[in-house]
């Protein structure tokens, strides 16, 4: 129920952005940061809720993995408005919250019987590390996408609604850099730790390894993209088309992987 | 009592008109002495830019002391008196009130919305207090301006698009860089707009400004007058590379930048943006280097474009601004009709403290209280009394003096003396 009420918050923190981005008014702003606390703290609780009921942190499901993945966009988001004050990444942001959440529901989420909870300190590193660098590195793809349309807007000498709401080329280059950055750093910590973790428990490489081969891909793509970007003064326009690969490379680790490759 | 303007502005009067009648602030002392000779003229105020002359004057009888108004500014400017009416406007009562709050919300500018004008309508009221021609009535009006006009700056986004071309190149300059503070511009050419532009750019606070121009000495005259260093013009393009905004405004006749001195400058940038403003005409720029990533060539008429879009943006958030423009007026009217029941609540007390020291006194003689301890004493005891008695009743009659409501009399005394069915 909890995470019915999540999806919901995060449809009108959506809405009201969404108005903000046509209207203009603060008051729209307002609404939407508190739909998405709103959204964030329910998402807590279905997570915690479902963590009650199985005896153990929900982790073994797509659907599990989705939802966690939807709290910690929100709750990077909120992060990011903090400290940047750019509410227009929700834009983007939360419609991947509400298809990720609308694949929960749709998603067959119970424990398998023989679950006994995280076994492993090195996957209580992993999970939450790879899903955290994984929602910085969608953040710098929306970044990169707002870039790419702010700088469409400015070359066309565009004056509409992007032109006026989004933010100035160089914070959104700044804002995509920094979720770059960060996002590498906890993905790398995440992926080393699944890596130490299989070594640990080597009869399950068979099923994760397809999983693992296309996280490293993802790492590879995204380090790329940080490296250029930081030193060799890779084009905005250059990091947005990669970003999207990386993007794009996400999504078959999570999805493609787990529904065709039964990762 | 009522508020009535004799005034002229940009609209009306050209400028030679609007120079005669210019009033220097040495003989605002005199003026208001002049003004206020006139027995029905009770206050007044003056308003003197360079778009607009306008006298204030409160009074009951407006048109024979708006004549006597016009007759001091023909004098005072020796003007033919018709030439004067023929440039003046005159509005008298709700719309010379109105008058007032447009004027200071910018909203009668010749660049509608520009904020100066609300500070030298400021300027005004405190000269006519200074001058002793503000009373209760000219002071109130400019509490209710002052507190309409924030609101307007506030609510309305009447002064938020530039609207010329320098500062319309200043707007997208921040929505490339966002801030300026760490941003370096190199201009091209010495001459007005140029200077113009530098200005603009120090007042977004821009990091650094580097003037190129053929004769160098100019260039050092108006580097020194912003703040910024001066190169050769044989020098410039090693400027490039550190140049995040390219101001140029030339009267050469061909390119001074072409699409090939940016290539390699975006390289040694590491691709960082650059944005150059094109003013000149001929243009400077050649516009090629529009076509090489992250350099954004904005020309005159592109500028012009920015201009025009912002003046409609501006009109429209006009239709706000006079929303509460119009509340603003309808509040100080509240005031100036609660203000019409004072002589009668003043008449009130005043009737009832003689009525009260009358008593007293034969009070004081028919029981020979000669203590002035005691008399002291009966003398609280009633003021208190009296006091109980008329706060509900002048309460309400200050509350009730703004609306428009007619009752009967016995309704009136129940209403004013709150007086249960």
């Amino acid at each position: 129920m909890h995470f019915d009420f999540a999806l919901g918050a995060a449809i009108l923190a959506f809405i009201h952005i969404t108005l903000y981005l046509f209207l203009g008014s603060r008051y729209l702003q307002h609404l939407t940061n508190l739909f998405a606390v709103l959204a964030f703290l329910l998402f807590m609780g279905s997570i915690a809720t479902h963590w009650k009921h199985f005896g153990h942190f929900p982790s073994y499901s797509l659907g599990d993995l989705f939802a966690m993945v939807s709290m910690t966009l929100t709750l990077i988001y909120l992060i990011l408005f903090m400290k940047y004050r750019r509410p227009l990444l929700g834009l983007f942001i939360f419609p991947i919250v509400i298809i990720l959440g609308a694949l929960v529901l749709v998603l067959p989420s119970a424990a398998p019987k023989d679950a006994a909870g995280i076994s492993s300190i090195w996957l209580l590193i992993h999970l939450p590390f790879t899903v955290i660098g994984t929602a910085f590195f969608m953040f710098a793809t929306v970044a990169s996408i707002m870039y790419f349309l702010q700088e469409r807007e400015l070359k066309r000498k565009n004056f509409g609604i992007i032109f006026k709401r989004f933010p100035p080329l160089n914070q959104i280059d700044r804002l995509t850099a920094v979720n770059l950055i960060l996002g590498f750093y906890f993905f790398s910590v995440g992926l080393i730790s699944g890596f130490v973790w299989m070594i640990y428990e080597p009869e399950r490489i068979g099923s994760i390894l397809p999983k693992m081969i296309f996280a490293v891909i993802t790492w590879v793509i995204f380090g790329l993209i940080t490296y250029l970007k930081k030193y060799r003064g890779m084009t905005p326009r250059s990091t947005a088309y990669s970003t999207l690969a990386g993007f794009i490379s996400v999504v078959v680790t999570y999805a493609g992987v787990a529904f065709f490759l039964m990762g | 009592m009522q508020l009535a303007v004799v005034g002229l502005n940009h609209n009306t009067a050209p400028v030679e008109v609007r120079e005669t009648l210019a009033v220097a602030e040495a003989v605002l002392e005199e003026l208001y002495g002049d003004i206020l000779q006139n027995d029905r003229i009770y206050e007044a105020m003056v308003i003197s830019t360079c778009n607009r002359v306008e006298y204030y004057i409160v009074t009951d009888d407006f048109l024979c002391n708006v004549d006597s108004v016009l007759k001091i500014i023909a004098e005072q400017c020796k003007i033919d008196r018709s030439i004067l009416q023929k440039y003046t406007y005159i509005h008298c009562g709700e719309e010379s009130v109105r008058h007032i709050f447009r004027v200071a919300g910018g909203l009668d500018s010749l660049v509608m919305g520009e904020p100066q004008i609300f500070g030298q309508v400021k300027d005004a009221f405190e000269n006519s207090r200074k001058f002793g021609a503000a009373k209760t009535f000219i002071r109130k009006l400019e509490e209710f301006v002052i507190k309409t006009t924030k609101k307007v700056r506030t609510n309305t986004g009447i002064g938020d698009n530039p609207v010329s071309v320098s500062s319309a190149a200043v707007e997208l300059a921040s929505k490339i860089f966002g801030s300026l503070e760490d941003k370096h511009a190199l201009v091209v050419g010495a001459g007005e707009m140029c200077e113009i532009a530098c200005k603009h750019l120090r007042g977004a606070d821009i990091g650094g400004i580097t003037v190129t121009n053929r004769t160098f000495e100019k260039a050092e005259k108006l580097a020194a007058e912003v703040g910024g260093k001066a190169v050769p013009l044989d020098q410039f393009r090693e400027e490039l590379s550190h140049a995040d905004i390219v101001l140029s405004s030339t009267g050469a006749s061909g390119y001074m930048i072409e699409a090939a001195d940016i290539k390699p400058v975006m390289i040694k940038r590491k691709h960082k943006p650059m944005f150059f403003i094109d003013i000149a005409v001929p243009r400077d720029i050649d516009p090629a280097v529009a076509d090489i990533e992250n350099a954004y060539v904005y020309d005159i008429d592109d500028l012009k474009a920015v201009v025009e879009s912002n003046k409609k943006l501006r009109q429209k958030e006009a239709v706000k601004a006079m929303e509460y423009i119009e509340t603003g007026v309808a509040d100080f009217y509240r005031w100036v009709e609660s203000m019409k029941i004072v002589p009668v609540i003043k008449a009130l007390r005043e009737s009832f403290d003689e009525k009260r020291m009358l008593e007293l006194d034969r009070f004081c003689d028919k029981f020979k209280v000669a203590d002035a301890g005691e008399r002291r004493k009966l003398e609280y005891l009633l003021s208190a009394f009296m006091n109980k008695v008329l706060h509900t009743p002048l309460n309400n009659l200050k509350d009730l003096a703004p609306g428009k409501e007619r009752y009967s009399l016995d309704e009136a005394v129940k209403i004013i003396f709150d007086l249960k069915e």
